[in-house]
């Protein structure tokens, strides 16, 4: 049975047999195999047959004319080169070696010139178009805020710019939740809130120092009036502190030792520091009206917590005590008044914990526990306002309570 | 048609260093008619020509740090504006394939006006136009040329538009547009051609002398 298999062999060389294609080896081989096969033998004879069948078919005779007009009349195959040029041309946007090249087939070729005119008239109305006017005048946009709302997100540089605008509650409704995004899934920048309101905390936190009540108290002339007008001062101190900060600061402690030194001058028979008499007695009646002054502060919107005023008064009692004792060295003492340095402490920390308090709100709250805290208790180290002992200037308890303000 | 491009630069530098927004504003006045007759060309259509202006503004407000003189700045601004473009002209084609799958043979007229806003083909099949003599009583001139443009392919269009409309040189559109000098040229030969064909009724129908300057 193999030579089924070599049946379909041979089959393919039988074609090239018979069109005497088969190289010599391969045609012996399928001689003997045709003369041994009746099968293939049968088939190649049909091979054979049909194609001397189609050699047989009719041949037809072409009696047709052809149209050779398009060779002459359509210059395109010559043109071709040039067609791509010719619009550049048009718009003198060709080379000069282009230019040229052209040039010389425009003089020959009218098909080309023709196309450039077309071209032209085509440019010339598209040009001639109407042009049409803006419904409205879109320099007048807000493209900032315009952007603001494209936007979905900051980057930590863009935060840089942003963080402090946010402390002091000054951005826009757009910025604000972009910023506190980011502040939620960025420690790096919600550190950085952080120090911004340490900073701001610090600064807040600087002492404030008034004059002497003492000497104002022992003036034995209109001291009501004094009062007074000394309330009046205080009033006035409290609003240029809300606008110039610190410098109130300087400027009451100015204030305060020229008033200390004019007064030291006055040459009263009845002044205890002129006449060296004794001490004031401590029911002074200009006492009661120091504390009324310190109450009308209070509801002035100072947040003065109760037991704080309180404690605060009877500390001021004990230290109206000592101080009339020791009135008589009160203007050497002056530049060394260190009575109140432990109260100050307790203020300071008691404003401390309110940042705490809002920074917790504002700001992640693991950030502000780990972080917030330990650095803020830190912070009544550096209260001290070196200012104070350089200006030579004492703070008692109504200087504290403005620290509190 | 062409602006002083020195004079861009010196408000530009201006504005980076003052950051007055007079100074930007200046900047899109000179340039927000050109950017709405451009893109009104390429789209045909006022409302979307309107958007990208805006876009437009809006992105150079943005992104004018990134201008390197590398170009001038009108190329750099219609570059946008082009992109721009471009993004309405892919969107509209999204929508218009979602148009077309559910077509039906009996609402043809629907197919045809949805087929209006960016489907040449289709519209040129459904409505050979009108006739010449319709041309020359009824239709405007320029409505019908703009008409035609609006069937050449985008990519033809816009070289067009820019080149012929807008003046721009072949340079700088080749940088608006980002392609070569020479497709812009190739492109530009075959659009004029193209729109020749569409408009050869029209010019045929004895209105040369009326078009032609």
């Amino acid at each position: 049975m193999s030579n089924t298999g070599n049946c379909e062999e041979y089959n393919e060389w039988i074609d090239a047999y018979l069109d005497a294609e088969l190289e010599e080896s391969s045609r012996v081989e399928l001689e003997a195999h045709l003369s041994s096969c009746e099968r293939c033998a049968l088939r190649a004879m049909e091979v054979s047959q049909l194609s001397s069948r189609l050699k047989a078919l009719p041949r037809l005779e072409f009696t047709k004319e052809l149209d050779f007009s398009f060779l002459e009349q359509d210059s395109g195959s010559s043109c071709l080169p040039y067609l791509e040029l010719l619009d550049a041309y048009l718009d003198k946007e060709l080379s000069s070696n282009e230019r040229e090249f052209l040039q010389k087939h425009l003089d020959d070729c009218s098909n080309c010139s023709t196309s450039i005119q077309e071209s032209k008239r085509i440019a010339d109305d598209l040009k001639a178009l109407p042009r049409l006017n803006l419904s409205r005048d879109f320099a007048e946009l807000d493209y900032e805020t315009m952007a603001q709302a494209q936007r979905t997100s900051y980057s930590c540089a863009e935060m840089l710019e942003l963080i402090d605008a946010y402390h002091d509650s000054e951005l826009s409704a757009l910025q604000k939740p972009l910023v506190e995004k980011h502040l939620s899934s960025c420690s790096h920048c919600a550190e950085k809130l952080i120090k911004v309101k340490e900073l701001v905390s610090q600064i807040q936190a600087l002492p404030r120092v008034e004059a002497e009540r003492d000497i104002v108290e022992s003036l034995p002339l209109g001291k009501n009036a004094e009062v007074h007008s000394l309330d009046q001062a205080r009033r006035r101190s409290a609003d240029s502190r809300k606008r110039f900060g610190i410098y109130a600061f300087s400027a009451t402690a100015a204030a305060a030792l020229v008033f200390a030194f004019s007064f030291k001058m006055l040459p009263f028979a009845n002044s205890p520091i002129a006449s060296n008499t004794p001490a004031i007695s401590k029911d002074y009646p200009a006492k009661p009206k120091a504390r009324e002054t310190r109450i009308l502060v209070a509801e002035q919107g100072h947040e003065i917590p109760l037991a704080e005023f309180n404690e605060a008064s009877t500390e001021h009692e004990q230290s109206r005590e000592q101080h009339s004792l020791n009135h008589e060295q009160a203007d050497k003492d002056l530049k060394s008044h260190e009575i109140l340095s432990p109260n100050k402490t307790q203020i300071a920390q008691i404003d401390q914990n309110k940042e705490a308090a809002k920074i917790a709100e504002l700001v992640p709250a693991q950030i502000a526990k780990q972080e917030a805290l330990p650095e803020l208790a830190a912070i009544p180290e550096t209260v001290d306002f070196a200012g104070a002992d350089a200006l030579g200037i004492a703070t008692d308890e109504d200087g504290l309570y403005d620290i509190k303000i | 048609m062409q602006v002083d491009l020195s004079e861009d630069e010196v408000i530009l530098d201006k504005y980076r260093e003052t950051k007055d927004p007079a100074l930007f504003k200046s900047l899109v006045r000179r340039y927000q008619n050109r950017i709405y007759n451009a893109a009104f060309r390429i789209l045909g259509n006022a409302e979307e020509a309107e958007e990208v202006v805006q876009d437009t503004c809006l992105k150079i407000h943005q992104g004018l740090d990134k201008f390197n003189r590398n170009s001038s700045f009108v190329a750099w601004v219609f570059r946008i504006a082009h992109n721009s473009c471009l993004d309405i002209i892919r969107l509209k084609q999204r929508k218009k394939v979602v148009q077309v799958v559910p077509f039906d043979p009996q609402a043809s007229s629907e197919a045809e006006s949805g087929s209006d806003l960016s489907g040449q083909i289709v519209s040129q099949a459904a409505d050979p136009g009108p006739g010449p003599e319709e041309v020359l009583s009824n239709v405007e001139q320029g409505a019908y040329i703009a008409e035609k443009l609006n069937m050449l392919p985008d990519t033809q269009r816009v070289v067009l538009v820019l080149h012929d409309v807008e003046g721009f040189s072949y340079q700088e559109i080749a940088e608006i547009v980002g392609e070569k000098l020479g497709t812009v040229r190739s492109r530009l030969h075959y659009g004029r051609q193209k729109l020749r064909e569409l408009l050869e009724p029209y010019y045929s129908a004895g209105s040369i002398s009326k078009v032609s300057r």
